[in-house]
């Protein structure tokens, strides 16, 4: 019989609730308790049930294509296990367009037009929730998603334990060629270690340095960065270990990666 | 879980297992057996179509590039692939929350009342869908709304305590006993 906390501690894990500290203490415990893992795996697919008694609503048949066309303009195969590997950690962060709110604000981020799209999405968001789908409503939500696609926003997730606090969100903006980073809650590398920033872009194949990550005693840092080559497309952000003043590609571990 | 269950429980892994193998074909199949499900389900967290078809785009896009990480011992395809997706659409309410603490206010508290009031009339897309309503329609409606606040609001139980003015401790049993009797319920009716 699993106690009420216990099966507290399932539902909080199955909603995601937990701190991945958390949620990795209960992976362990599934492990050794086959109770648990069973209960975890039933209250799992009950609550994805839910899904199917709700109205039935179709997407439209643009969509289907477009999905279709998104993975085969990726030319590749789905990533390999190995990659996959790592734990797949919820970030604990605040929400990409919140991020990008406070850290435009905190640091004062110059960029005029950023400031005028995120202002664009906050005014179609409460539109739409309002259902008032308009054609003028329409037609603000095309604006703001044609020049949201200059800017690309990521939240990277802790690939290792000792970063499960950390936050850390990337702005990227293409039309520049530039980018601003905030790190929250990042431990000082080791001595004779830095972190240092990676572009994936499927043009280049190797990561391209984005530069060496200065982590001060502060708890929150806040750096511009601008890789040293054209990026055509910001696929994913990475951070590694280096040694001091970083190195050419990457060769330390991997310690943290954008969705 | 009965036999057809079972069996499309076994083909749903197949297809991902052949989509972590890079075939596109099965991603295709598998988009249109799980996409009206998930769709229904995005647009019931983030509200707008429009913004649900970016949402499921993005889940669909994860389940090509993360097929590879799911294990079939673990869960279903569709219940994976569910949980991909209201991760992707519970960042977007989260974020937008963020943006408008108004819309917050606003919020919808009750996220089955449309199925509550009109279950019978709204249609079904098979026989699983039949069981879960049912099985739904048994739990207590405390307990139904606090399970809809964190499923589809994407709020911890902190959160919804608040909302509710309600002990942290009645929401955490709530949610629990709800859940719990769905699944009891599920399995009768396997």
């Amino acid at each position: 019989m699993i106690d009420d906390p216990t099966q507290d501690l399932a539902v909080a894990y199955i909603l995601e609730e937990l701190s991945p500290t958390d949620a990795t203490r209960v992976e362990a415990q599934m492990r050794t308790d086959p109770g648990l893992a069973l209960l975890v795996e039933e209250l799992r697919e009950s609550t994805a049930a839910l899904a199917l008694a709700l109205p039935a609503h179709m997407p439209s048949a643009h969509l289907r294509r477009k999905v279709l066309a998104g993975i085969r303009s990726e030319a590749s195969k789905p990533q390999s296990a190995r990659i996959a590997a790592f734990p797949l950690w919820k970030p604990v962060l605040a929400g990409l367009a919140a991020c990008l709110a406070i850290g435009l604000a905190v640091v004062g981020y110059d960029d005029q037009k950023a400031r005028t799209q995120l202002s664009l999405v906050s005014q179609d968001l409460f539109a739409l929730r309002e259902k008032a789908s308009d054609q003028r409503a329409r037609i603000a939500d095309l604006e703001k998603r044609d020049s949201l696609s200059k800017v690309r926003i990521a939240l990277l997730s802790a690939q290792v334990a000792e970063l499960a606090k950390a936050s850390v969100v990337v702005v990227w903006d293409a039309e520049k060629q530039r980018g601003i980073i905030k790190l929250v809650d990042m431990p000082k590398p080791a001595p004779g270690k830095d972190y240092q920033l990676w572009v994936i872009d499927p043009r280049y194949s190797a990561p391209v340095s984005a530069g060496v990550l200065a982590i001060g005693n502060a708890a929150s840092t806040v750096a511009y960065f601008k890789p040293n080559q054209v990026i055509t497309s910001a696929n994913t952000f990475a951070i590694s270990i280096e040694k001091t003043g970083g190195a050419s590609r990457p060769e330390g571990q991997i310690v943290l990666v954008s969705q | 879980m009965s036999p057809d269950g079972d069996d499309q429980r076994r083909m749903e892994a197949e297809l991902l297992s052949r989509v972590a193998e890079g075939d596109e074909g099965a991603f295709a199949e598998l988009y249109d057996r799980f996409s009206p499900g998930l769709y229904s389900m995005a647009l019931r967290i983030v509200g707008g179509s429009q913004e649900a078809e970016d949402v499921l785009q993005e889940a669909f896009h994860q389940i090509w590039r993360r097929a590879t990480t799911y294990e079939p011992g673990r869960s279903s395809a569709f219940t994976w692939a569910v949980m991909i997706l209201r991760n992707k659409a519970i960042d977007r309410l989260r974020a937008r929350r963020r943006l408008s603490r108004t819309l917050e206010k606003a919020a919808d508290l009750n996220y089955f009342s449309d199925i509550d009031d009109a279950s019978a009339a709204l249609p079904l897309r098979n026989e699983k869908e039949a069981r879960v309503r049912s099985a739904l329609a048994s739990i207590p409606e405390d307990q139904k709304q606090a399970i809809g606040m964190a499923f589809f609001g994407g709020l911890t139980h902190e959160e919804i305590a608040e909302r509710l003015s309600e002990p942290l401790g009645t929401i955490k049993a709530r949610i629990r006993r709800g859940l719990l009797r769905l699944r009891d319920r599920l399995k009768e009716k396997a």
